[in-house]
């Protein structure tokens, strides 16, 4: 190839080579260089917009938010000592507000939740009864994991595992596995509603979700083998909603 | 026979009856139920020997009619967390619950149904200065059954009278990514402390800026309530970073309105972006590749033409 200037020739001469290495190095060149461009493309256009300059609006929105519990009333299949039954709330919440909100749990006296005239159910499995940590929700509380057959009395745990329950709700807004154990399974932690009538944070969901947010609340049942057969009914359970 | 067809129309109209009234009852005890409330939080400013006259959105989000059961409570935050109970009234002196006035009286809310609730707040003109809190609660009534559920939201209110209070507050524990090297979310974490006598809701930025001094971001920092005494963990994200690469200062200052900053801190994070640089030494590769198969299969000659004062010809090879 020669290029011609006004005083300079340019010329590029191809210096002859066996067929096979002409044809290796400019596929390869052109198939890395694709690569490239295929995985790094998107990255660089985006950094060379960067630098584009914005402005910001700023107006407040007033708060509201929406609450719902999925039933008035949980009831547990029949009961034998030893074979622990369940029972699942589920909590929906939409808020704008910027902070999120938070749930908590309280009953409405301070006699066990579950009786049948003077007979009563433990409220504190395990020994836990549950009071909120007062550190941040990574700490933990009075929590602990189930022992089937040896743990007796009533228990509840909020769902940490991700899963939806409806509206694009989660079931695990705000839901600390420090409280309430890292999975749903085994290593799940249950603690007695608190014989306090003062409501106790269960999930601190802390920031703007637009789609709702939710948990899902589990109470789990056991008896020891001595316990007054018999129709129980508990005192109320109410759950909390309230912007952060 | 006269008798057995009234017989049977009595029956018919009682089973029709209680049918009804059995199912209404189950919707009560089975429904979904709830309400969607405005405002959600109520942040005000009223003066000694003043009064604030506000309402309440209370709409029935559930699917049944329901009796709501209004309530105020006081609002007790619990030392060095940002932990607090609710109490019908908190011991001592009087408190916001005193002075809220709103009718308690349990009231019905059909399906959907939105009622406006009027409440009013008397200061008393010997109230000290300083922030109040409480709750005006509503609740879905019981249902009862074997393990009885209610719903209960409601607006917070926190109050401020103006007067002779300290605002302050002090962070600690400042933190943030240690290295970052890719463009996700860059959030950062601080403990604020209410050291002051009123409710903060510590609000400013968090500026980041290179090692030169060129401003990066300004991250907003949004209110979240700290009741006096209290501690809270308020957390800060830039959703969408530059690609960054070098050393970075964070300073976060949080303000008040008339004080400018009240409290500040720094912290310092580094940054390499690993695709992008991935990328550049990829290119600099095929850059030096070319050169090389350019060199090793090209001869370039740049030559000067003839012209008449030059009879000679200068090439020059590369």
């Amino acid at each position: 190839m020669k290029v011609d200037f006004k005083k300079f020739v340019v010329k590029f001469d191809k210096v002859s080579k066996p067929e096979r290495e002409e044809k290796f190095w400019p596929v390869f060149m052109v198939s890395l260089a694709l690569f490239l461009m295929v995985s790094f493309g998107s990255d660089f256009i985006d950094f060379a917009r960067a630098a584009t300059s914005s402005v910001a609006l700023s107006v407040t929105v007033s708060s509201t938010l929406s609450f719902s519990v999925d039933s008035g009333s949980k009831g547990f299949a029949a009961l034998t000592a030893g074979t622990p039954q369940q029972a699942t709330s589920m909590l929906y919440v939409t808020t704008n507000n910027a902070t999120g909100y938070y749930t908590s749990i309280n009953r409405a006296s301070t006699t066990v939740t579950l009786s049948s005239g003077s007979e009563t159910i433990s409220d504190a499995p395990s020994g836990y009864n549950w009071t909120a940590p007062t550190a941040t929700s990574t700490a933990t509380g009075p929590s602990a994991t189930w022992t089937y057959g040896t743990t007796k009395g009533l228990g509840f745990r909020v769902v940490v595992s991700a899963s939806d329950i409806g509206s694009g709700a989660s079931t695990t807004c705000g839901a600390a596995t420090g409280w309430w154990g890292a999975t749903d399974d085994g290593a799940a932690k249950f603690s007695g509603v608190s014989t306090s009538t003062s409501a106790q944070k269960i999930a601190d969901c802390n920031f703007y979700n637009s789609g709702g947010t939710g948990q899902a609340v589990v109470f789990r049942l056991d008896v020891p083998v001595n316990q007054a057969g018999g129709t129980y009914t508990s005192s109320p359970i109410t759950y909390t909603v309230l912007a952060n | 026979m006269k008798k057995n067809l009234i017989f049977l129309v009595f029956i018919l109209i009682f089973a029709i009856f209680t049918l009804a009234n059995g199912r209404e009852f189950f919707n009560v005890a089975f429904a979904n139920q709830g309400f969607t409330i405005f405002p959600a939080k109520l942040s005000i400013e009223v003066g000694k020997g003043s009064q604030y006259n506000g309402e309440i959105n209370l709409t029935n989000a559930g699917d049944s009619d329901i009796v709501v059961l209004p309530d105020v409570q006081d609002i007790l935050p619990t030392s060095g967390s940002s932990g607090f109970n609710y109490l019908p009234k908190a011991p001592g002196i009087t408190t916001l619950v005193d002075w809220v006035q709103i009718s308690k009286k349990p009231f019905a809310l059909g399906i959907n149904e939105t009622k406006k609730i009027p409440f009013t707040i008397k200061i008393p003109a010997d109230a000290s200065a300083g922030s109040r809190f409480a709750v005006i609660f509503f609740a879905t009534g019981a249902a009862g059954g074997q393990l009885s559920v209610s719903a209960r939201t409601g607006t917070v209110v926190l109050l401020t009278i103006p007067g002779d209070f300290k605002q302050t507050g002090e962070i600690t524990n400042f933190r943030g990514p240690g290295f970052v090297r890719d463009r996700n979310p860059i959030a950062f974490k601080f403990d604020f402390n209410n050291t002051g006598t009123v409710y903060f809701e510590p609000k400013g930025t968090i500026e980041v800026t290179s090692i030169f001094g060129k401003k990066m971001a300004n991250i907003e920092v949004a209110g979240n309530v700290v009741l006096p005494t209290g501690m809270r963990t308020i957390e800060a994200v830039w959703p969408k970073p530059l690609w960054l690469l070098g050393i970075y200062k964070a300073h976060l200052a949080i303000n008040v309105t008339g004080k400018g900053d009240i409290a500040t801190k720094n912290l310092t994070f580094y940054a390499l972006p690993l695709y992008p640089s991935l990328g550049a030494l990829g290119i600099v590769i095929v850059l030096i590749m070319i050169a090389f198969y350019v060199k090793k299969n090209f001869k370039f000659t740049i030559a000067k033409k003839k012209s008449k004062s030059t009879s000679g010809q200068k090439d020059k090879s590369l």
